[in-house]
C-alpha cells in the first residue's frame, strides 16, 4: 500500500519532475541531458565576502565528507561529490558537481572547508596584498 | 492624564507563509512493518526540526539557520532561507507512539511503524 495519500502543495515543479524520472526511468535519466541540468540545480550555492575572505556555501544533503573533492585550478574552484542513496534494490550513487570562478587574489594554501548539516562552507582567504588597507593622510 | 504611551497594540506585520517544500523519498512498505520518509533539509540543525502527526497528516518542519558575519556582503545567492514545510496525508495507519526521527548530513529520516492492526496478516488455510 502506498504510504502517502496526497502531498501538501505544489511548490517546485522541478522536484516532482526529477522524482518522476528517477523512479520511472532511472537508466534513461542517468544519461539524459535532464540529469546534467539536475546536477547543477541540486547544488545551489551562496557567495559572500568579508575583508579577509570570500566564503562559498553549497547545499549538499546526504553527502559524506570523504565523498567530496575540491580542486582549484586557473581560478576555477571545482566541487565534485557523490551521494549514496539506499534503495529497495541496493545502493545508487548520485553524482554532483559545480564549478565556480574565483578571483586570483585567493591564497590557495589557506583554503578551508567545513561540512555541517548538509551545507559545505569553503573559506577562501584573500592574499595579504589583496586586503583593503587603511591609508593614513599625513 | 495617562502615562500609557499607547493603549493599542502595535499592528503586527503579518508575513505570508513563505515555506519551501523539501524534496523527500519514501522507503519501505510492501508488507514491511515500517516506512521511512527521508526529507532533504540542508542547513537545519538537530534542534530545529519539528515532526508531528495529527489526523493522519504528517507535518515535518525545519528551520534553516545560515548566518553570515555582520560585516560581510553578499556576492551571489541561490540558497533559499525559507523554512522547510512538508505535509503528507498518510494512507496507512501508523503507530504514532512509535514514530522516531534522526537527522544526519542535512537529511531527516522519519521512521513510521505501521499500526499493528494495519499490518498484513498471514491467514492460515485450514
Amino acid at each position: 500500500m502506498k504510504l502517502i495519500k496526497h502531498d501538501s502543495f505544489f511548490n517546485d515543479p522541478w522536484t516532482d519532475l526529477d522524482r518522476l524520472f528517477e523512479t520511472t526511468l532511472p537508466e534513461l535519466y542517468q544519461w539524459s541531458p535532464l540529469r546534467i541540468s539536475g546536477r547543477v540545480r541540486s547544488l545551489p550555492l551562496d557567495v559572500y565576502e568579508g575583508d579577509d575572505e570570500r566564503v562559498i556555501r553549497l547545499e549538499m544533503p546526504g553527502v559524506k565528507k570523504d565523498d567530496i573533492q575540491l580542486e582549484l585550478e586557473n581560478a576555477i574552484l571545482s566541487v565534485e561529490a557523490k551521494r549514496i542513496e539506499k534503495t529497495e534494490s541496493g545502493d545508487s550513487t548520485i553524482e554532483l558537481s559545480r564549478s565556480v570562478s574565483v578571483s586570483d587574489d585567493i591564497d590557495a594554501e589557506k583554503i578551508k572547508a567545513h561540512l555541517e548539516n548538509g551545507i559545505l562552507s569553503i573559506s577562501l582567504p584573500k592574499r595579504e596584498q589583496a586586503k583593503p588597507k587603511q591609508i593614513t593622510i599625513s | 492624564m495617562t502615562t500609557e504611551i499607547s493603549k493599542k497594540e502595535k499592528n503586527e506585520v503579518r508575513t505570508p507563509d513563505m515555506s519551501r517544500r523539501p524534496y523527500y523519498r519514501v522507503l519501505g512498505g510492501n508488507g514491511k512493518e515500517s516506512y521511512t520518509v527521508e526529507v532533504f533539509m540542508p542547513g537545519v540543525a538537530k534542534g530545529d526540526y519539528n515532526v508531528s502527526l495529527h489526523d493522519q497528516e504528517l507535518l515535518i518542519e525545519g528551520r534553516k539557520v545560515l548566518p553570515i558575519p555582520s560585516d560581510a556582503k553578499w556576492v551571489h545567492r541561490e540558497i533559499t532561507i525559507e523554512p522547510y514545510k512538508l505535509r503528507l496525508q498518510l494512507n496507512v495507519d501508523v503507530d504514532a507512539e512509535g514514530i522516531t526521527a534522526r537527522s544526519e548530513d542535512g537529511i531527516l529520516r522519519v521512521l513510521l511503524p505501521v499500526a499493528a492492526e494495519a499490518r498484513p496478516r498471514k491467514i492460515t488455510i485450514q
